[in-house]
């Protein structure tokens, strides 16, 4: 919240510059709410107040045109190398012991990882060079070695399983904490 | 108690490249989008300061404080970065023109409007072309904001962070956004209120 007066402003009674900054917090949900219903009360008693707070809503909405493009493909590596760090096999322990911690989410990962290799393999059924398919993986049993697993996972298809799976790291989050605390780190 | 983020960046802190590279691989989408609308839809040298911020992130771990959200530190290191990125090209644009001077005289002078980041490998004008007018004349606006109203602007707008959180990116204080995002607002009003007619829906895309 931006401020909490004692009471909720009268927008009459404000100067332009001080209305137009009520209107602009309005529109981004930042007053409290005593002051967001003054303001809407205010809205609905004057046709052209509402009119222009409208106008710069659909404005405001107009810019969601404004696409920017994604990080280009082995933009990790490249910064990984840029700093000296070794790429790929920390991300595949991390993320198997985040897992390995709770065999259930790590099964349900593995399905997801089986999908999302799917997913690529219809996409690029030729996959990377010297890829093996994903179709011709076989399907990992709950409670093996998740290491392992993930390993068998071809880097260009578990690098954007990680980019585009968010999924997978919100269960990597929900394990985390215990990871931790088995580390005791 | 740290959320998840916080917990990666201790272990990173600790020693475990691994936890940087999965808040690289989480956060680099962030990254970028925050530097391509930061400095311009014609700026071509984003994915260079994008790498400039991790590698900030990787060897500046130990400024990090414990506590704080990771996302608005990583704003705060964008934020520096792009900075640094505006001084360096300003500061290389004043010696071609000063070269340019030298040799021509002081002619007609550069136009003052727009981010002027483009360089020699920003986009060329048939790409833009072939995009739709409106998102065209949006993305425009944007970079035709002065600077800071442009910074607060991506970073509520875009980024969906509170006033707060733009403040604390930004190091200024909450009623300075507020200022900010109205007169931003009001600069958008003036380039963008005609593709928006009071009282209709929004123009569709590809038809200004």
């Amino acid at each position: 919240m931006t401020s909490r007066p004692p009471s909720p402003p009268d927008p009459a009674r404000l100067s332009e510059a001080e209305r137009q900054e009520l209107i602009s917090a309005y529109l981004d949900g930042e007053l409290d709410p005593a002051a967001a219903r003054a303001v809407g009360q205010w809205l609905d008693g004057d046709p052209e107040a509402l009119r222009e707070v409208e106008h710069l809503r659909r404005i405001w909405d107009l810019l969601g045109t404004y696409v920017a493009e994604p990080a280009r493909p082995g933009f990790a590596e490249r910064v990984l190398g840029a700093v000296g760090a070794p790429a790929g096999r920390p991300r595949l322990r991390l993320v198997g012991r985040l897992l390995r911690s709770r065999p259930a989410l790590a099964a349900a990962a593995l399905l997801l990882g089986v999908g999302a290799g799917l997913g690529l393999a219809i996409r690029d059924p030729q996959g990377p060079p010297g890829a093996a398919s994903a179709v011709d993986r076989p399907e990992p049993a709950p409670g093996t070695d998740v290491v392992a697993l993930l390993e068998q996972v071809p880097d260009d298809h578990l690098r954007t399983l990680l980019e585009q799976a968010d999924v997978l790291l919100a269960l990597g989050d929900a394990v985390l904490d215990a990871d931790l605390d088995g580390d005791g780190g | 108690m740290p959320d998840a983020d916080q917990l990666l960046m201790q272990r990173f802190q600790q020693g475990d490249d691994g936890a940087f590279e999965v808040l690289l691989h989480k956060y680099q989408g962030m990254v970028h989008a925050v530097v391509r609308r930061y400095l311009g839809s014609r700026y071509a040298g984003v994915e260079d300061v994008a790498q400039q911020v991790f590698i900030r992130v990787y060897r500046g771990k130990a400024t990090y404080q414990p506590k704080a959200k990771v996302k608005t530190w990583l704003y705060s290191v964008t934020v520096n970065a792009c900075l640094n990125e505006i001084r360096r090209l300003r500061a290389e644009k004043n010696r071609r023109v000063q070269a340019f001077t030298a040799v021509f005289g002081d002619g007609d002078g550069a136009p003052g409007a727009g981010p002027a980041l483009a360089d020699g490998r920003a986009r060329a004008p048939s790409a833009r072309l072939e995009e739709g007018e409106v998102a065209a004349q949006v993305r425009a606006a944007v970079d035709r904001l002065p600077e800071q109203q442009r910074l607060a602007l991506v970073l509520s707008r875009f980024e969906g962070c509170s006033y707060e959180e733009v403040a604390e990116a930004m190091g200024t204080t909450i009623p300075a956004v507020k200022s900010l995002l109205t007169r931003a607002r009001d600069h958008l009003r003036r380039a963008l209120g005609h593709l928006v007619e009071a009282g209709s829906e929004p123009v569709p895309e590809g038809n200004p």
